[in-house]
């Protein structure tokens, strides 16, 4: 099993948008998928309540109040972390997933709190020592933009890399309100968005499939 | 449906038009549809598919697109996974359930390119012979990749329903009663290599699993598998003549057959006696290619290279190649002929090979017998090894062959046993191994430079240097040889004698 924790310690960054899309990539590859909803809000319960039955099944896993057991034959699980965790949390979460995906926005409002929690996850043990990677995703923010270039100094001023910049789109709340992801679309109403994925799902699957 | 029904089996026969328009005739009269059929083959920039021995083809079928995944394989018996799709669109995430995913993960649509098509007409009817039925399709046209292309003409048997030996027997008789030959390699592996500008790569050995629940019969089927598919999936390497390890490993391959025949010879039924024949005789014809690729790869070149005057060993060198071309030519018209082929359908054809043992030793469990096999061959290296150091050199040859069959057998059957001490007692086996194999590359390109000098005294003199050379090193590396061997003999077997597996059974 592959298992994807998306946290970031803001709320409104894009970790629902990420987690549900990436749930989608997986199902429809035919994978058995869960999405495991950790956030008070949940969010990606209220999208999974949504999704049509005509759409690749993901299985909910309802961990607001707690870990509950992942099926054994699941191929891929993708955990949404929530708003406000800290350190302690993804910690306890992090020993469900072999890696982490960080949405960031491109504003200055958000350096503090990015810098804060990507230091303590950077401080994790099994972040540490390389085994689980930090993949940090630029959400709502266009290349070759001022604002991508500031974004790009900060995070390699904390020692990072963006895995992948997702556009700021309207598909994303169109497929959302239908319980869809983007993978749920032919490639031909999905082609203006893809590449935005590509990198972040190749990095996701080469990190277990090859490694 | 269970992933298990996802298989075809199927034969691929090639030969002159004619005679395989003959052979599509005369497997039965029923009405031929032809059409043009292309198959466009799909796979990533960094080909995660073909890596994995995975190929994934599209193609257009009664109005809608048939999406294909199979798994390549030597073997008449490969997976396949189909699924009739609406729009063209290479997305593995549309297989069928059982596709092997677990494999290759997400591969999106977007990620795949066309890596090459096959364009053909297809003629196709459908048969039944001995209450099996067969899909026949014979194909001609062309293999496209980019702007290279390579010509497609072949007769392919698929079984539909019937007995899976039944593919095998039909494919035998026509390769008995016409010049077809068996083609291995599927149109993907061809295609792909056409694209890469690739040759046909030469198979090692895979070791076979075994575990304690076989039976003598079940693994006598998967060891006889293992075997079969070094010979097979090495044709194509050895058929291409680039480089030695093609035949170096099908040579392989057959003497691994061969001494697993022998191992088993005990609980064989009579007429697998024609299988151990035929394959000596495949064996043989192999050696003289074989020879003369060691001498002018391995045995010549360090002579060359410290040599000051090298004129009688370039003469001698040029003698060896022209050979060598000779060597290849009946080589090939040796894989083209019938009694190869009959060879290989036997092989990749008898689905249960348990048929070639006696019925009570099919059903014995393996790891008695195992043990004893084992026993078997070890007491034989060591008589044969009496007296090592002061062994004429005929003599350690047959040391040489005892050892190698006792290597054998523990490929075969060193899976039961716990693998430290094992791996430990092969790697002590391999030191004493490559020595023996030295002995007795030395003793074969003597003769052979004898034999290439002939009458031609300028030759001769380079045969002398050759021969001097290697008594001398020979000389040099004796005393290592004498202590690989007494090391060896000293190395702890890791399995265990049967009475002290019994008693320890008791204790607890």
């Amino acid at each position: 099993m592959i298992s994807v924790l998306v946290a970031h310690a803001k709320g409104g960054c894009g970790k629902t948008t990420i987690a549900t899309n990436l749930a989608t990539a997986f199902a429809n590859a035919g994978l058995r998928t869960g999405l495991a909803d950790a956030d008070r809000q949940g969010s990606s319960l209220k999208w999974l309540k949504l999704r049509p039955d005509s759409a690749a099944p993901i299985e909910t896993l309802d961990w607001r109040k707690g870990r509950v057991d992942v099926p054994k034959k699941m191929a891929r699980l993708v955990i949404d972390a929530g708003a406000g965790v800290d350190s302690e949390r993804v910690r306890a979460l992090l020993k469900d997933a072999d890696m982490i995906i960080m949405p960031v926005l491109p504003s200055v409002f958000d350096e503090a709190a990015t810098k804060r929690f990507l230091k303590r996850v950077d401080e994790l043990k099994p972040v540490q020592s390389g085994r689980k990677p930090v993949m940090v995703v630029a959400n709502r923010v266009r290349a070759n933009t001022r604002a991508a270039k500031e974004l790009d100094e900060f995070l390699g001023s904390l020692g990072h890399d963006v895995v992948t910049r997702l556009g700021d789109r309207a598909i994303y709340q169109d497929v959302a309100r239908q319980g869809l992801g983007i993978f749920d679309l032919p490639p031909s109403r999905r082609a203006g968005v893809i590449n935005d994925w590509l990198p972040m799902v190749r990095r996701v699957e080469d990190w277990v499939v090859q490694g | 449906m269970p992933a298990a029904t996802y298989r075809e089996i199927e034969i691929k026969l090639v030969g002159s038009s004619r005679t395989l328009d003959a052979a599509f005739g005369e497997l039965g009269a029923a009405s031929v549809r032809s059409a043009p059929v292309t198959s466009i083959y799909y796979d990533t920039a960094d080909k995660r598919l073909w890596k994995r021995g995975l190929t994934l083809r599209l193609r257009a079928k009664d109005g809608r697109h048939e999406l294909t995944m199979k798994r390549e394989s030597s073997a008449l018996v490969r997976g396949e996974w189909s699924v009739l799709i609406d729009d063209p669109i290479p997305d593995p995430g549309a297989l069928p359930r059982g596709a092997p995913r677990e494999e290759f993960g997400v591969i999106l649509p977007e990620e795949l390119t066309e890596q090459h098509r096959t364009v053909a007409i297809r003629s196709k009817k459908v048969v039944v012979i001995d209450a099996a039925s067969f899909e026949v399709s014979l194909d001609r046209g062309h293999i496209l990749a980019g702007q290279l292309s390579m010509p497609l003409e072949e007769l392919e048997i698929e079984l539909l329903h019937g007995p899976e030996d039944a593919v095998a027997r039909v494919a035998r008789d026509l390769v008995m009663r016409r010049s077809l030959r068996v083609a291995l390699e599927s149109k993907a592996a061809r295609g792909m290599a056409l694209a890469a500008g690739t040759v046909p790569r030469a198979r090692k050995f895979n070791r076979p699993v075994l575990t304690a629940q076989d039976t003598l019969g079940s693994a006598f089927q998967t060891i006889i598998g293992a075997t079969a598919l070094q010979v097979a999936g090495n044709l194509a390497a050895v058929r291409h003549g680039k480089g030695p390890k093609g035949v170096h490993q099908m040579r392989v391959g057959l003497r691994r057959l061969r001494s697993a025949l022998s191992l088993f010879r005990k609980h064989l039924d009579p007429h697998a006696t024609g299988l151990q024949e035929e394959a000596r005789a495949t064996l043989q014809a192999l050696g003289p290619a074989r020879d003369l690729d060691v001498f002018l790869t391995q045995m010549l070149p360090p002579i060359l290279s410290a040599h000051a005057d090298i004129t009688p060993l370039l003469h001698l060198q040029a003698i060896a190649e022209r050979e060598r071309a000779a060597a290849y030519l009946a080589l090939r018209r040796m894989l083209d002929g019938r009694a190869f082929n009959r060879l290989l359908l036997d092989l990749l054809g008898a689905q249960d090979m348990r048929g070639l043992l006696t019925e009570d030793a099919a059903a014995t469990p393996l790891p008695k017998v195992a043990t004893k096999l084992l026993a078997r061959r070890h007491r034989k290296l060591i008589t044969a090894g009496q007296g090592f150091a002061d062994m004429p050199l005929e003599q350690r040859h047959e040391v040489r062959i005892a050892a190698k069959k006792l290597r054998y057998a523990i490929d075969f059957l060193g899976g039961l046993y716990d693998p430290e001490p094992m791996r430990l007692y092969r790697k002590g086996m391999s030191r004493l191994q490559d020595d023996l194999g030295h002995l007795n590359d030395v003793a074969v390109a003597s003769e052979l430079v004898d034999r290439l000098a002939g009458d031609d005294e300028r030759a001769q003199v380079g045969a002398a240097l050759v021969k001097g050379w290697y008594a001398h090193r020979l000389a040099a590396i004796e005393p290592e040889m004498v202590a690989a061997w007494h090391d060896f003999a000293e190395t702890p077997i890791f399995w265990k004698p049967a009475r002290q597996q019994k008693a320890r059974g008791k204790r607890r």
